[in-house]
């Protein structure tokens, strides 16, 4: 699927919408820019890429975006152009519900668009140990110790650090919207 | 001497002087390709792809741009499948949205069939169809303008970013450039960009034959071959 005849191996934690945006990134500084479909095509496709992955898609883009891969894999001059909508090509077409699940309930399955996502502390699980809190380089964790920890909103980045850290397996992600049904959308 | 070859172009076999792009040809039947970055006294670089038809070959058919593809015996070509029009309406599309500061652009995207502009416009002052940068070089020799940067950071600019005492001061540049044909009703503001739909005569022309020539801006500002 990927332009270089590379194989790119993912797993459910992966989020293909988030993996077409890779590409597409890259692509865009692999484009030359000479002609219209590759230089403003590659544009427009991760800007409604990107638009999803932050929760503000629409199902008509979908259709737009699909219509205008198309349109470049047949229209661009060489064959960089003509193989960079083969990420959003080939996601759509077997990843398609993904995408409208960002689009319909502003949710991320992976919990891997950061714009639509949030994290935060179980306290059942969490034994206030603190090691996030140290964990956290942007100071978002606050709990007295041996208390169930909060991140606070605001100063997290989402950067995933204090997941990593917690041996306990307290810190999960959810979905905006979801903060309260975290069960449905946790990895 | 001229040799001829036989083409078929939309189911009419005409004679095309050997040599010759598709475009060219077609033009000169009458049959209207849209096109944005040829000019017929310059070279081709198949830059907005507007042009593409289907050749057909084999039983197969290839989508390409019909500037850059030269005239053979027996070769097939439809200008006007739905395939190509829903595909050069798409291009025009984006041109539009990215530049809609421009008559010759607006134009250009109504006889490709846009009615309905599904990107957020964008107000950029050049669509990089290298017009300028070709008569400067080839026609004034002067090489005052090129291309620097790529991907999207590509635009067309001074050598040096000011203009060298070489340049001429000749106006092609600015003659052949589509983006200095304003709307009708002036520059657009930033934010208030929309698809002009003034021109209603050419929006009923492109939609009842969508394959002839509706006389674009394009072609009467600057050197559609139907009008050299
Ligand atoms: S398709 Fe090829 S020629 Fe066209 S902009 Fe992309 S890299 Fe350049
Ligand atoms: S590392 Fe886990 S258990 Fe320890 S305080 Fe943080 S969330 Fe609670
Ligand atoms: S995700 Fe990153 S920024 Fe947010 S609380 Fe965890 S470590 Fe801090
Ligand atoms: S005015 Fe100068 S830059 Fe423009 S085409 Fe003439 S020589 Fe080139
Ligand atoms: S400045 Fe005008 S003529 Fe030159 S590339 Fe841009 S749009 Fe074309
Ligand atoms: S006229 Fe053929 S690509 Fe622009």
């Amino acid at each position: 699927m990927v332009g270089s005849g590379g194989v790119v191996v993912m797993d459910e934690g992966s989020c293909m919408v988030d993996v077409a945006k890779y590409f597409l990134n890259f692509l865009q500084d692999e484009s030359c820019g000479k002609c219209v479909p590759c230089r403003l095509g590659i544009d427009r496709m991760l800007e409604i890429v990107t638009d999803i992955t932050e929760g503000r898609g629409t199902l008509q883009q979908l259709d737009l975006l699909e219509e205008l891969a198309e349109t470049v894999a047949e229209t661009a001059l060489c064959g960089l152009g003509k193989t960079a909508p083969n990420p959003v090509l080939s996601t759509l077409r077997y990843f398609r519900p993904e995408y409208e699940v960002h689009i319909k309930e502003k949710k991320c399955p992976a919990g891997v668009c950061k714009a639509i996502i949030t994290y935060s502390i179980d306290p059942e699980k969490c034994n206030g140990c603190g090691v996030c809190v140290r964990g956290c380089v942007h100071g978002a964790i606050i709990g007295e110790k041996t208390q169930a920890h909060v991140i606070n909103t605001e100063l997290c980045q989402k950067c995933g650090i204090c997941r990593s850290e917690c041996k306990f397996d307290a810190i999960r992600v959810v979905c905006e919207n979801e903060v309260l049904n975290a069960a449905i959308c946790q990895r | 001497m001229l040799q001829y070859v036989n083409v078929n172009i939309d189911g009419a076999i005409v004679r095309a002087v050997k040599g010759t792009s598709v475009l060219d040809t077609a033009i000169e039947y009458g049959i209207c390709i849209p096109h944005l970055c040829h000019v017929p006294y310059l070279s081709d670089i198949s830059a907005c792809r507007l042009c593409i038809v289907e050749h057909v070959n084999n039983g197969r058919s290839k989508i390409t741009a019909s500037c850059t593809l030269n005239v053979e015996e027996g070769m097939v070509i439809m200008t006007n499948t739905d395939k190509i029009r829903k595909m050069r309406r798409n291009l025009a599309e984006l041109l539009v949205a990215q530049a809609p500061n421009s008559r010759a652009i607006q134009d250009i995207a109504v006889r490709c069939g846009v009615k309905q502009v599904r990107y957020p416009f964008r107000n950029d002052d050049c669509v990089l169809c290298g017009r300028c940068v070709r008569v400067c070089t080839e026609v004034w020799k002067a090489q005052a303008i090129g291309f620097v940067g790529r991907g999207k950071d590509r635009r067309a600019e001074y050598l040096f970013g000011v203009r060298p005492e070489f340049c001429k001061q000749c106006g092609s540049c600015i003659e052949l450039c589509p983006m200095t044909i304003t709307p009708c009703d002036g520059p657009m503001k930033p934010g208030e960009e929309r698809l002009c739909g003034q021109c209603e005569s050419q929006l009923i022309i492109a939609d009842q034959t969508p394959g002839s020539c509706v006389w674009c801006k394009l072609g009467e500002g600057f050197a559609c071959g139907r009008y050299a």
